[in-house]
């Protein structure tokens, strides 16, 4: 799991303002794994993709 | 004797007009027994109305009941007692009843715009990141200790215009649009769409559970129930002037893996996947061939002509089709990268 990118505002996807306790605040596409484990930590990552098949 | 006539006539005549007066002749049985049931658009919402459309007639008459509405998993719904009670009554009042919110009548698409979010708590609180990630909005809240929270959202695309033909999904326990659904188990477990215990609303993913169910004399009528859009606010009637729109039209779309269905297709479906096809030609077993079956059924007809593959049936497909099929891993595709 990890951040790669994709997870990044764009223009033509919802994006979505997140505030965490810290006092940050992220605006993303995509929470990633936060939606599951509800830490700051894990936003915008994603599982990465697997290149060979 | 004349006069004992003329005193029949004239009885029969004011019992006629008594029981026409009556309405006997509108009785709601009349309606449910049509054999084509038209449920008015009773859900609405800023963006237009999604409207209902059944090709079978009502074939069981229980009252409905909110409460006979299962609430828990797939243990409250026993085999062969299942949601022929929500048509039972009459379909309009079933959806006033619920008015969008509840799990029989919902709006699945258009999860992102407010009002047509079917969960009342996720609609009152403004959940729908949730259900724009995928992700049930019990599993957000369920995240106890959660560090952020969503203060505001920018979707430029506010609510859906046009809706998807929304199918059952395991968030959702919609029956609706259910010739549309590709989620079968293409491992051969559940070889086709009328095989496949889907109409268990909350069955779980294990067929060996759900076997047992897999005769059900009501999913005939459950899987003739198609809702679609039929009005948006700005473009007007979705029917008008030969337009497709509706669930009427819906209905009469065949179903076409990838085209028209919800979900994406299995990855052996795809065009100029090296994982695809080629990937079950080692496969061996009978679940395997009944998979290979399915794919050959269900896929559209010009996949088959573009690859220069007769269709067949039978052993042929098993053995072989799949096999030169496998070679042509670009159909549908002009032309694959190397």
């Amino acid at each position: 799991m990890m951040d790669i990118g994709t997870s990044s505002p764009q223009p033509n996807l919802p994006s979505y303002v997140i505030h965490c306790n810290d006092g940050t605040q992220i605006a993303t596409s995509d929470p990633g794994r936060a939606m599951v484990t509800g830490k700051c930590a894990d936003l915008n990552k994603v599982k990465v993709p697997g290149l060979r098949v | 004797m004349n006069r004992h006539r003329a005193l029949l006539v004239v009885a029969g005549l004011l019992l006629s007009a008594f029981t026409r007066a009556a309405g006997v002749d509108k009785l709601p049985t009349r309606q449910l027994d049509a054999p084509t049931t038209y449920v008015p658009g009773n859900i609405s919402d800023p963006s237009g109305t999604l409207e209902t459309f059944s090709q079978t007639r009502l074939i069981s008459r229980v009252p409905f009941s909110p409460r006979s509405e299962p609430t828990a998993g797939p243990a409250a719904v026993p085999c062969g007692r299942r949601r022929v009670e929500y048509f039972s009554g009459r379909p309009a009042t079933a959806i006033s009843i619920h008015a969008g919110n509840g799990s029989v009548f919902r709006a699945l698409d258009g999860a992102n715009c407010p009002s047509a979010t079917s969960l009342p708590r996720s609609r009152n609180h403004g959940i729908q990141p949730a259900a724009e990630f995928r992700a049930h909005p019990d599993v957000v809240a369920g995240a106890a200790n959660a560090e952020f929270s969503i203060i505001s959202i920018d979707d430029p695309y506010q609510c859906p215009k046009l809706r998807r033909p929304s199918q059952r999904s395991t968030a959702s326990a919609s029956f609706h649009n259910l010739k549309f659904i590709n989620g079968i188990m293409w491992d051969g477990r559940e070889p086709d769409l009328k095989t496949r215990p889907w109409m268990q609303p909350w069955s779980t993913p294990s067929p060996r559970l759900r076997h047992g169910c897999a005769a059900d004399p009501d999913r005939s009528l459950e899987s003739s129930v198609f809702t679609a859009q039929s009005v948006d606010t700005q473009a007007g009637d979705l029917t008008a002037q030969g337009a497709t729109g509706g669930p009427v039209a819906l209905s009469a779309q065949a179903f076409s893996p990838g085209i028209n269905s919800g979900a994406a297709l299995p990855l052996m479906f795809l065009p100029c996947t090296p994982l695809g096809l080629r990937h079950w030609r080692k496969r061996r077993g009978a679940a395997v061939h009944r998979a290979r079956r399915v794919v050959v059924q269900y896929l559209p007809h010009g996949h088959f002509r573009r690859a220069r593959i007769q269709r067949r049936s039978g052993r042929d497909v098993d053995r072989g089709h799949l096999l030169d099929l496998s070679r042509h891993p670009n159909v549908g595709a002009t032309r694959c990268p190397r």
